[in-house]
């Protein structure tokens, strides 16, 4: 698993690429933790390169959320893959995350 | 096909090559990562609770396909284990932790469980082949 970050004015944007199993997901994980809790930025997770999520991926997502809305800030998945859209809806989550196409003041480009 | 390895977290990824090289083929796109997700959440069930997070020990995943059914024996010598008594948590109830029961439920159609006397767990797994609609 590969993470990309970059930031636009009002977001930091991870760009997921590869698998996230039980693995792998811990380094999301304190990413993410590091990220929504000791920085409070808001955060858009890119999972449009992921090619396999488990359920320790969905974990790790679920948590993102409840610390977003812990510290009152926005949190977002940006184009889920076939593979992350499976799982969320097996875990029936697809009306509990707020899912996007693309970030409002972000291109298609990522410019 | 038979995956022998060590139940240790990177082993899922080998995993996945490995029936990705004897089955990607054989099955359709969404098929294939249901059967891939399913079969890695079983497995990740053993890595976490069948051993001591830093004792692990044998996992050994047979399969096999015919014309009726992909079938699926995942063997450990960890703790007993009764996959009847695993209800996951309830869907409507968002937690971290509990899906992976539903996913491979949604996948295989026949589940058991069972303990040989020398302490091998079995978890037997069975998804009748699908017609063009997708019913069994």
């Amino acid at each position: 698993m590969e993470i990309h970050e970059h930031e636009t004015s009002k977001w930091t944007v991870l760009t997921i690429r590869g698998d996230v199993d039980l693995a792998t997901s811990p380094r999301l994980r304190a990413r993410m933790e590091h990220l929504l809790l000791s920085q409070k930025r808001s955060l858009a997770l890119d999972l449009s390169g992921v090619t396999h999520m488990d359920s320790s991926g969905i974990a790790v997502l679920i948590e993102g959320f409840r610390w977003a809305r812990k510290v009152q800030v926005p949190f977002v998945l940006l184009s889920p893959s076939p593979q992350v859209q499976m799982i969320l809806e097996l875990g029936k989550l697809e009306e509990f995350f707020d899912i996007r196409a693309q970030l409002e003041d972000e291109n298609p480009q990522g410019n | 096909m038979i995956f022998r390895s060590q139940a240790t977290p990177t082993c899922l990824k080998t995993l996945r090559e490995k029936i990705a090289g004897e089955y990607k083929d054989q099955l359709t796109a969404m098929e294939f990562d249901a059967f891939c997700l399913a079969l890695c959440e079983a497995s990740s069930n053993v890595i976490r609770h069948a051993y001591p997070a830093d004792t692990p020990g044998p996992l050994e995943i047979e399969i096999q396909k015919d014309d009726e059914a992909l079938r699926v024996w995942i063997r450990d010598r960890g703790k007993p284990f009764e996959f009847s008594c695993c209800k996951g948590r309830p869907l409507q109830k968002v937690n971290p932790g509990g899906i992976g029961i539903h996913i491979i439920k949604a996948f295989f159609d026949k589940i058991s469980s069972s303990r040989s006397k020398d302490g091998w767990n079995t978890l037997a797994l069975e998804r009748t082949r699908r017609t063009d609609n997708g019913n069994p």
